[in-house]
């Protein structure tokens, strides 16, 4: 068995697949799993070795994530400060020092979650849109992703614990991402709602009340629901934004009643 | 009053005489508040600080000693009013209902259809908490409490989102709300407005009625029956 503590913490790259695997098993299982499947990526790239290039950054990447994620939903169940990274350590089968390999502290992990879902948001925003479709379906689009990104185990962690647990330095570096989402959906407002007569204040204002909506998902919400959680997009941004839309005459475009 | 506050054996005492004393003939001649009431004014100013310092930093960030220097006392005499910090988080959000328990109350006491039932209950709902009070930046903070102070608060919750819905019911009723899913719009509407806490700044360019203005008229707006 110390021998392969010791072969492991030598190689992490291999510990990946250990990783991904969901629940328990003997670890001379753990340990077959493991020679088999470097077997087969031998067998595929013989010349590539697991520390090459890409293939590690990737790695290093995938690992840091699902320490994110396992922290984002104990975060979430237990609370910033019941959950200790040890037990962190403990779901995932890898040990404390591993974890600090990955993150400095409690502290960043929860900060790299809020980041984490608002960077999966904007490759979500920057991905499938297109600039011809009409600004009322673009701000559907934005919605739906926000909504999506919300109710994942890193939004929901975002929405009801790094607000109030991160320290104010880290909050406020929050508080920039947060402000940059923020004004796009001003800026699709905006276009939506081409009138003179609304001052750029009460724009941001419904702004302020889409996004207060929304982050109230997570505290309902449940996938297993009798609500999708596309309804409950088109219902939120028909009641909050429509009366605003159907003085542009967009209303139609997306809502079909 | 408040006897299930922990005190001091001698403060009790010194109240209860004064009360006693108060019956027969007033001391001061009332021209002075009196301890009772000094006790309860000084209880409520730390809960009042409590919220604010919750709602900015958060209840775990938030130690007994800030909100004992943002008043200007020590902590020994904070523990004069509440036996630890978890029951003073108990006591914001006892508080926090008991706004809403006077916005209902207030709402029940007039005419009006639904809707307008509705638009003044969270006229009167966002007026007291930009006014004076975050209190919806302490609502996520429900697990801190001990167990039974949990229940209790989350039995209040359930039976506030079940007066809104019947407010909302009413409205689909007599004709002036649009219909909807009542349990939806009660989530819409006062999920946007719990999240004013969070941007909202006494200091800031807009005041606490300009903003009860335009969500008053965001929510008239979302739920008002379509021509």
């Amino acid at each position: 068995m110390a021998a392969c503590i010791a072969r492991c913490s030598h190689r992490p790259v291999e510990r990946a697949s250990g990783l991904t695997r969901a629940g328990g098993g003997a670890k001379t299982r753990a340990r077959q799993r493991l020679s088999i499947s470097r077997k087969r990526d031998d067998a595929r790239k013989p010349d590539r070795r697991p520390w090459d290039g890409d293939d590690r950054a990737d790695l290093h990447a995938r690992k840091k994530r699902l320490i994110l994620e396992t922290a984002a939903r104990a975060f979430a169940d237990r609370g910033y400060h019941g959950t200790t990274l040890e037990s962190i350590a403990t779901a995932l089968r890898i040990s404390k020092p591993t974890v600090y390999y990955y993150v400095k502290s409690k502290e960043e992990i929860l900060f790299e979650i809020a980041k984490t879902a608002l960077d999966d948001l904007e490759r979500e925003l920057a991905t499938r849109v297109d600039a011809d479709r009409p600004a009322a379906a673009r701000l559907h689009h934005f919605f739906r992703a926000y909504a999506k990104m919300i109710s994942g185990d890193l939004g929901v962690c975002m929405v009801l614990v790094a607000d109030r647990s991160l320290r104010p330095a880290s909050r406020r570096k929050l508080r920039a991402y947060k402000k940059q989402i923020e004004s796009r959906a001003v800026a699709l407002l905006e276009e939506c709602i081409r009138d003179d007569r609304r001052q750029a204040e009460e724009l941001r204002l419904l702004a302020y009340a889409l996004f207060g909506a929304f982050n109230g998902i997570p505290q309902w919400f449940s996938p297993k629901g009798a609500i999708s959680l596309e309804k409950v997009t088109r219902y939120y941004l028909r009641a909050l934004a429509s009366p605003f839309l159907a003085l542009a005459g967009e209303e139609d475009v997306t809502y079909n009643r | 009053m408040k006897t299930e506050t922990p005190s001091p054996v001698g403060r009790k005492d010194s109240r209860s005489t004064a009360a006693k004393r108060s019956k027969a003939r007033p001391r001061w001649n009332n021209l002075v508040k009196s301890a009772d009431e000094q006790y309860e004014l000084k209880r409520q100013a730390v809960i009042a600080e409590a919220i604010r310092a919750f709602g900015h930093k958060g209840y775990q960030n938030t130690s007994l000693d800030d909100i004992a220097s943002r008043l200007n006392v020590t902590k020994p005499a904070l523990y004069y009013y509440f036996k630890s910090k978890k029951e003073l988080l108990y006591e914001c959000h006892n508080l926090a209902m008991d706004i809403g328990d006077r916005a209902i109350e207030y709402v029940e006491s007039q005419p009006g259809s639904g809707l307008e039932k509705l638009q003044r209950l969270v006229e009167y709902y966002i007026d007291n908490l930009t006014r004076e009070l975050s209190a919806p930046a302490i609502l996520h903070e429900i697990d801190a409490m001990r167990p039974e102070h949990r229940r209790r608060i989350l039995q209040r919750r359930r039976k506030f989102d079940r007066l809104m819905r019947g407010l909302v019911e009413e409205g689909i009723a007599d004709g002036t709300i649009e219909p909807c899913n009542p349990k939806l719009a009660v989530f819409w509407f006062m999920s946007a407005i719990n999240g004013i806490p969070r941007w909202f700044r006494s200091d800031g360019e807009l005041t606490g009625a300009e903003i009860a203005k335009a969500f008053v008229q965001f929510l008239v707006g979302g739920l008002q029956k379509r021509k």
